[in-house]
């Protein structure tokens, strides 16, 4: 699955950034250069060769891991990834937990309670979440908590001040983490304060679509036989809406989550870039105003073994949550 | 009397819908005594599962609304029960059997399991005791090897066996009362007759009422001691089931009888009982039944009848029942 994938990702990506009539090697050498120089960097970067051969190379480097050079930063592509994906990786893990962890109950209570003012009120607030702008929201969130209260930074992901004299041991390259292991409470402290904004921007969106999503698929569910038949058993109704029906409601909810993480894994652009978040979102857009091709293609062929593992992961919850499933 | 496990007084289940008033029970009252089985038959939509649903307290209100002068079940006026004192009755002393085993069973839950939650709760037993016991009540109602089948997912089961699996969780509790709405109309016929015999089987063992509904006389003759008959949301005739098969009253009743070549003699062709049940939210005036009926006349369309005893526990809702012996 992973490797036919990934194939058709690299050649298509590939050929699209190498078809668009602009040349970075004269990117590279500036406006000034001569045409000799521009030639000289081109056979540098392969650019002179076929492009089936240059495709070859790639992919043969690929396999032993080199991305190679960013033209925009002059840093391996890997180790930029490696530098920005885990930013990505916590901003959104956070924001999918938190969405999780509220969502799921929300959308529960909001379905056993339904028609009545906690429901409404429930739908509203989901509703409003997907009518607003996300980025309408991060700029409003930004100008009244950091620009006037001035209660939380603008943006960024640490206070490079702190670090500087806090040095961040990097292990997993999550700061909250890497941080809260070592004990570095000032530099745990700045990590706290910059996400807060983030991940509430991007809590707020995703809670939108996952309270929906869990109250009507928990709707369908209080309709079944089954939910009917536990009733006249007499169980609780504990038991009922939180083990018989979310136990049920959970499968489709599960694949949604999943879905959704996994594209914001790849880069969730409009936070990122509102709160200067160096997440792999804001490094794509980077490399993508500087036509940094090779950075390009490192981030896409990222983006689409995330998308493929995500994708996996959730083929197995759902084998866990649906007995239906395992057999078929 | 001394022996009545539940009597059901006046029963209006209406429910409130966008397309109007569904008047789905028009005035129901019925008896059971201990360990008798009372069939309800009728035609599909006639409001027998609203019948039993309303006993069990189970309809949704809203859009549902469940009026009575009483439901007294075993000493108590279910109606005046709270909800967590319904509950506590729901499973332990009044169990329901679904039509469809397939449904009816949560489909991500072991059947082994969801036996011994029922268990677990109503005998407030552990949970290896009440997956103890669930066995034992599998191996009771039939079920082959019954300590794998117990870790078997319902969609890994035949309608026959989910069947018997659900009668082993509601008969876990030893109720004083079974409501059974159609507990073999979705089984094949011989998996039906099998099922048909265990039920009689363990509710005589075990002395349970059984409330059995189905739109089959054929069933009705083979385990019911008495027998009511529902048209469009009343009952019109109940008796005895001998006496009802022997000597029919009312005329829907008759027309019924007459579907059944085997049981009634002197027939020569199969009578289509003419037209259609009445929608509920707009139902005839007067008797129910006036539209379909050959005998019905000018005080049919306007009164409603109600019950009148023709003899000894035989009743019947009709001004023109067949009176002749
Ligand atoms: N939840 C409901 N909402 C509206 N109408 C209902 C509902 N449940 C049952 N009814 C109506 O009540 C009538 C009796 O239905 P039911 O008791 O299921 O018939 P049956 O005798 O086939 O079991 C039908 O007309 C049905 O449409
Ligand atoms: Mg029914």
């Amino acid at each position: 699955m992973l490797v036919p994938v990934l194939l058709g990702v690299s050649v298509v990506m590939f050929f699209i950034t190498h078809v668009v009539p602009s040349s970075p090697a004269r990117l590279i050498g500036g406006p000034h250069a001569t045409e000799e120089t521009i030639r000289q960097i081109e056979s540098e970067l392969g650019l002179d060769r076929p492009l089936h051969l240059q495709y070859g190379i790639y992919i043969r480097k690929v396999l032993s891991g080199d991305f190679g050079i960013s033209i925009h930063s002059r840093n391996p592509v890997i180790e930029d990834l490696k530098n920005y994906f885990p930013a990505t990786f916590e901003l959104t893990s956070l924001a999918m937990l938190i969405t999780l962890i509220i969502g799921i109950p929300l959308g529960v209570f909001s379905a056993t309670h339904k028609d009545r003012a906690a429901d409404h009120a429930t739908r509203l607030f989901s509703l409003s979440g997907v009518a607003m702008p996300l980025f309408w929201l991060g700029l409003l969130l930004q100008l009244l908590l950091s620009s006037y209260f001035k209660l939380l930074p603008v943006g960024g992901r640490i206070d490079p001040l702190v670090t500087l004299l806090h040095p961040i041991r990097h292990m997993s390259g999550l700061y909250l983490i890497d941080t809260l292991i070592t004990g570095n409470w000032p530099a745990f402290k700045s990590a706290v304060l910059h996400i807060i904004l983030p991940t509430t921007t991007l809590v707020y969106f995703l809670l939108a679509t996952l309270t929906r999503m869990s109250r009507s698929s928990m709707l369908e569910i209080l309709r079944q036989d089954y939910i009917r038949n536990a009733m006249a058993d007499g169980l609780p109704e504990k038991t009922i809406f939180y083990r018989y029906a979310l136990r049920n409601a959970l499968i489709p909810t599960v694949t949604i989550a999943g879905l959704t993480y996994g594209l914001l894994l790849g880069g969730d652009f409009l936070v990122e870039i509102i709160y200067s978040w160096p997440g792999l979102g804001f490094y794509a857009v980077g490399s993508m105003a500087s036509l940094d091709f090779p950075a390009i293609m490192g981030v896409t062929m990222l983006v689409a073994v995330i998308f493929v593992t995500v994708n996996l992961i959730v083929d197995i919850l759902y084998a866990v949550l649906d007995p239906r499933i395992r057999y078929g | 009397m001394g022996d009545l496990l539940l009597r059901v007084k006046d029963l209006y289940t209406h429910f409130y819908t966008f397309e109007g008033t569904v008047k789905a029970l028009d005035g129901i009252s019925l008896e059971l005594k201990r360990a008798e089985t009372l069939g309800l038959v009728g035609e599909t939509g006639c409001g027998k599962s609203v019948t039993a649903l309303s006993i069990l307290g189970l309809i949704p209100c809203p859009p549902g609304k469940v009026e009575a002068a009483e439901i007294w079940f075993d000493g108590v006026d279910l109606l005046k029960l709270d909800k967590e004192e319904m509950r506590a009755i729901r499973g332990k002393k009044i169990a329901m059997i679904f039509q469809e085993p397939a449904t009816a069973l949560n489909p991500v839950f072991p059947v082994g399991e969801q036996t011994a939650e029922i268990i677990r709760i109503h005998k407030q037993v552990s949970k290896r005791e009440g997956m103890q016991k669930a066995v034992e009540m599998f191996h009771l109602v039939g079920i082959p090897d019954p300590d794998r089948v117990s870790k078997k997912y319902p969609h890994e089961l035949s309608g026959g066996m989910n069947q018997r699996v659900m009668i082993a969780a509601k008969l876990s509790s030893n109720p004083a009362l079974l409501v059974a709405d159609e507990p073999t109309t979705a089984l094949d016929v011989t998996v039906q007759a099998q099922i048909l015999q265990l039920m009689k089987g363990l509710v005589q063992r075990f002395r349970t009422a059984v409330i059995f509904i189905t739109h089959d006389l054929g069933v009705v003759a083979e385990i019911c001691d008495r027998v009511a008959v529902m048209y469009a949301g009343v009952i019109v005739e109940s008796s005895k089931t001998r006496v009802l098969f022997e000597n029919p009253r009312h005329p829907y009743t008759r027309s019924l009888l007459q579907a059944i070549p085997k049981l009634v003699e002197r027939i020569d062709r199969l009578p289509v009982i003419s037209g259609t049940v009445p929608s509920l939210i707009n139902p005839p005036s007067g008797c129910r039944f006036h539209p379909r009926c050959s005998l019905a006349d000018s005080p049919c369309k306007v009164e409603k009848p109600s019950p009148t005893s023709v003899e000894a526990e035989h009743w019947v809702s009709c001004f023109r029942y067949d009176q002749g012996d």
